[in-house]
């Protein structure tokens, strides 16, 4: 039986690529402007925030007060993407104060994850991801006033390098999928700790996570209804030390509509929890007792069955708009201020997940949350967007030549245009070295 | 006894019958002999009478049990059918031995036939429990028909599950003869054993299902005995606590966060705390050290004892337990012999208690670890009674073997007391990190000989220890129940402590504000702290103050039927 959990919402909203970004192309105005489409982002995020961030998150402060004043603890977790924390600052300020009042209660813990949601961490050069992580934890810190100590990759992708990267960060817990190959028939519920490291591993228990995800208004699933009681009890009768819940916040309202009793379900789920005897806790107060140690080995996530990377990674589509991307990032760099803002928002993985092809199950989550009629349409539009955004940087910088593409064990390391970005390069990954020699023979 | 009206009602309390399965001298299997004999020797010596009624559990048929307790056979027996759900008629036969222990008459009830013998008889405490359990309430009831006035006890008192029916029997059949006698019923572990109202009724255990008084919330109510154990659902426990005028745990916190939720709200207002108790002595245990080891000092005994384990040969009483520690013996440091390979001098935890989930040993070996990566010459002795639960110990020896210098598991119930009570004296800590505990004997005991304890918040161990943090009066830390880090932190303030206090070291590394005499003081409140509250004539005192409220409680009783 546990008589812990843990309960986190993921909240995030991307900055999506113009619908027809190809068949109407724009020639005038900022890069932010021709590529991205801001009447579709804004409404979306008004949508949401009116449906699900501010209804749900003034059930949980109601909830937070009440377990005050009944003297229970009601501690949730949030893990909120910089994109939407910036869409916040444009077009829901309301909604920014309301996570500012939560940070002030001390019983919300907010999460270190990448600022654009990207899947940089997958890169062979992880200097893109280390920045976006650390420029999250400095938002976090400075808009929401705590500093992140426990860490969540985009979707929950988890590699060995990502996990002893974080630690290295200064993290001190991870979270991550409760996969069964991860585990390695272990159970979910448990603190692990890094095998040969610090830090500590807290998987997701995804069973009953994506109850509340997935199966809350299914009609056909046997345990409809779902009541907060009910829910309880199993997270109670769970064998272990703890259990983690991990959903997207837009569970709450629009996954879910309001309707469908889900608002209900999270006003009552901290009373049931309490009632049940199980204690909401928040990885900073669990992560420095782990219970057994973990190796990590193999890609997981909590995307579809599979969880691994291919929702993002896993079709030539995908690879060529991540390819394009990838070329795009020295020049960003050089140029700067927008440019490199819309250069970080087309690596948001939103923009990959659009050009997942399977069908089934999965396909059918994937095209719920898309932006395009079909994976086909999204690339036409995506990559030419990006191409166009990349060649446009070209020419502000006035390169002509072909592109250095460096090598590291076999794998594309990273794309320069110019000798100071070959340069770049060469600092960020000392190992290099011997592609200095090449460099003249390129720009002949 | 007292005649009111058509009734009699006991106007004061000499006479007392424990309804039990456990006496300490007799038959025991865990804590509720000792609590049961230490109660009943300390209320004789405060010139009360008091009988125990038990189950024989064949000690009769044992010459040595028979010559000690001054065993010989009553003039009575008693005999009858019970109609089982299968509609088969199943006779019994019950005679009855009685017997003297240390001041405290006993009544064993015994089998006079096979079928009948074979229950009551069966030497395992808990054999056929639910058997036994009818049977002696059969046996309650044969007893109670030979009373006469002046026989009547003043109180019955029950302990746990197995003695709610008997007990239950003897208050109903005193009252059919207009006789009110107060019910104390003991919880000291909730077992939360069930039955259908059959067992219980006629047919079976005997509970004749007339209308009688019984509490409920505010008033006395009419209900039959069938109407409760609906109430209850079956449950024996709920059942008990409707019948009883008085319920009674081992400590406030057990009552209220376990018992008083699983039996209703309904005996919060006839509910009352009666501690266990210790009878190790300091000054014994000092003789002891200075005879066995030379010394007083525990730094030295410390040392010596840690040095001594190999000479120490334990040998696990479970088979399976054994296989499984002789199978990893290299990496625990067992010997061949089942000795133990001796541990360096250093600070020592110490661990006692069987090896199960409950007593958190999984969160103890993780939050050692830690303990071990700061302060590398610490020590942990875990005095383990070996269980089944093989998966856990398991998880212990993987554990374990990481940090094999600093550990040894003991897993045997055999060791010499002396031995033991030495160990405990010797400690720097002990740990008690229970899951959940209802008392926590092990505690006392450590505290008696001024050993703080390192103790989860939970049940009794939460009014037993009292935290150095936020009392002048610390004998120890409470952490949370089942946290490894609040463990870690706790066990290592507490080695720091104790270093410090034998001056190795200083209080810099604590987790809170300490002076290097914080330790010494702590064991000074903890042996104060026992001799206050938890010796056995303190228990029996506060036994005096619940009787004296079931008292109040069942004249109250008597005048619902005036």
């Amino acid at each position: 039986m546990t008589d812990r959990v843990l309960v986190g919402f993921e909240v995030h909203q991307p900055f999506r690529v113009r619908r027809n970004a190809f068949w109407s192309p724009r020639f005038r105005g900022s890069p932010l402007e021709k590529y991205f489409d801001e009447g579709k982002n804004r409404e979306v995020f008004e949508r949401v925030r009116r449906k699900c961030y501010i209804p749900a998150t003034n059930v949980i402060l109601d909830e937070i007060e009440a377990g005050e004043d009944e003297g229970r603890e009601v501690k949730f977790f949030f893990s909120v993407s910089g994109t939407l924390l910036d869409q916040a600052e444009m077009w829901g300020r309301d909604f920014l104060e309301l996570l500012q009042l939560l940070s002030s209660t001390g019983k919300v813990e907010f999460l270190a994850q990448t600022y654009y949601h990207s899947v940089t961490s997958l890169w062979e050069d992880r200097t893109e991801w280390r920045e976006q992580v650390q420029m999250h934890r400095e938002t976090v810190k400075s808009l929401l006033g705590q500093e992140p100590t426990t860490f969540e990759n985009t979707e929950l992708l988890t590699t060995p390098v990502t996990v002893e990267e974080a630690e290295r960060m200064g993290f001190s817990g991870y979270v991550l999928e409760g996969k069964e190959s991860l585990l390695k028939g272990r159970s979910p519920n448990f603190v692990y700790r890094r095998k040969g490291g610090e830090i500590s591993l807290l998987p997701r228990n995804y069973v009953l996570s994506d109850d509340v995800a997935f199966r809350f208004s299914n009609r056909s699933w046997d345990q409809y209804p779902l009541t907060a009681n009910k829910y309880a009890s199993w997270i109670r009768s769970s064998p272990g030390q703890l259990v983690t819940l991990f959903v997207d916040y837009e569970t709450f309202g629009e996954h879910h509509w309001a309707e469908t009793g889900i608002m209900d379900f999270l006003r009552w789920l901290p009373r049931e929890l309490d009632r049940a005897g199980v204690k909401m806790v928040l990885p900073r107060e669990v992560v420095h007792s782990p219970y057994y140690e973990l190796e990590v080995e193999g890609i997981s996530s909590w995307a579809d069955i599979r969880k691994d990377h291919t929702s993002w990674l896993g079709n030539v589509m995908q690879w060529a708009y991540d390819e394009a991307v990838r070329r795009a990032e020295m020049p960003s760099r050089e140029l700067k201020g927008e440019f490199l803002r819309a250069w970080r928002y087309f690596s948001t993985s939103d923009n990959y997940y659009y050009l997942f092809t399977e069908s089934g199950g999965p396909g059918e989550v994937h095209s719920y949350f898309s932006a395009y009629d079909s994976p086909l349409d999204a690339f036409l539009n995506e990559f030419y967007a990006v191409n166009s955004f990349l060649h446009e940087e070209l020419k502000a910088l006035g390169v002509e030549n072909e592109p250095f593409f460096f090598y590291k064990d076999g794998k594309r390391f990273s794309v320069a245009w110019n000798e100071r970005e070959f340069r770049e390069v060469l600092k960020r990954d000392p190992s290099l070295k011997d592609h200095e020699k090449f460099m003249e023979e390129w720009l002949k | 006894m007292k005649r009111v009206e058509s009734l009699w009602v006991p106007d004061s309390l000499n006479k007392v019958w424990m309804i039990t399965f456990e006496m300490r001298g007799i038959a025991s299997s865990g804590g509720l002999g000792s609590a049961v004999y230490y109660l009943s020797t300390g209320l004789t010596k405060r010139g009360m009478s008091v009988t125990v009624i038990m189950p024989s559990h064949g000690r009769h048929l044992d010459g040595a049990y028979r010559s000690r307790l001054k065993l010989r056979e009553l003039p009575l027996s008693t005999s009858g059918k019970r109609r089982g759900v299968d509609n088969q008629v199943y006779p019994y036969r019950l005679g009855f031995e009685r017997g003297e222990l240390d001041g405290v008459e006993v009544v064993l009830v015994k089998g006079l036939d096979e079928p009948t013998g074979r229950v009551m008889d069966s030497w395992g405490v808990y054999d056929w429990a639910m058997e036994k359990s009818a049977l002696l309430t059969r046996g309650v009831e044969a007893l109670v028909g030979t009373l006469t006035l002046d026989g009547v006890p003043s109180l019955i008192h029950a302990h746990d599950w197995h003695s709610v029916l008997p007990g239950v029997k003897a208050k109903l059949a005193l009252e059919e003869r207009r006789v009110v006698v107060p019910l104390v019923y003991t919880v000291h572990l909730l077992n939360r054993v069930g039955a259908p109202w059959h067992y219980a009724s006629s047919d079976w255990t005997g509970l004749e299902d007339c209308s009688h008084y019984i509490w409920m919330v505010s008033k006395h109510v009419l209900r039959k005995p069938s109407e409760i154990w609906d109430l209850s659902e079956g449950r024996i426990e709920k059942f008990g606590v409707y019948e009883a005028d008085l319920v009674t745990s081992v400590s406030k916190n057990y009552l209220v966060s376990e018992v008083i939720p699983y039996v209703g709200g309904m005996a919060e207002n006839k509910s009352c705390v009666i501690y266990n108790g210790t009878d190790w002595d300091l000054g014994q245990v000092l003789e002891l050290a200075k005879r066995v080891t030379g010394s007083e000092d525990r730094k030295e005994v410390r040392r010596k004892l840690l040095a001594s384990l190999n000479t120490m040969r334990l040998v696990p009483e479970n088979y399976n337990v054994g296989n499984m520690l002789w199978n990893h013996r290299k990496s625990l440091g067992i010997r061949d012999d089942w000795t133990y390979e001796p541990l360096g001098d250093g600070q020592l935890i110490l661990f006692t208690g069987r090896l199960v989930y409950q007593k958190g040993v999984d969160v103890l070996v993780r939050s050692f670890r830690g303990v071990v990566d700061r302060e590398p010459e610490t020590r942990l002795l875990m005095l383990g009674i070996p269980t089944d639960d093989y998966a856990l110990l398991q998880d212990l020896i993987d554990r374990v073997s990481e940090v094999r210098d600093n550990v040894r598991i003991i897993a045997s119930s055999s060791m010499d007391p002396n031995m033991y009570k030495l160990l405990h004296y010797s400690a720097s800590v002990m740990a008690m990190p229970s899951r959940w505990e209802p008392f926590g004997i092990g505690a006392i005991e450590a505290m008696s000989v001024g050993t703080p304890v390192v103790a989860s918040a939970t049940g009794g161990l939460s009014e037993i220890v009292e935290d150095l943090r936020y009392s002048q009066e610390g004998t120890g830390f409470l952490v949370e129940p089942g946290n490894i880090d609040s463990l870690r932190s706790s066990l290592l303030d507490s080695v720091i402590l104790s270093k410090a206090s034998e001056g190795r070291g200083g209080v810099e590394g604590t987790s809170f504000r300490a002076v290097p005499e914080t330790w010494a003081k702590a064991r000074e409140n903890a042996v104060r702290r026992v001799d206050r509250m938890f010796r056995w004539s303190s228990v029996a005192q506060q036994a005096l103050e619940c009787y004296g409220k079931a008292l109040l409680m069942a004249k109250y009783r008597a005048s619902a039927y005036m």
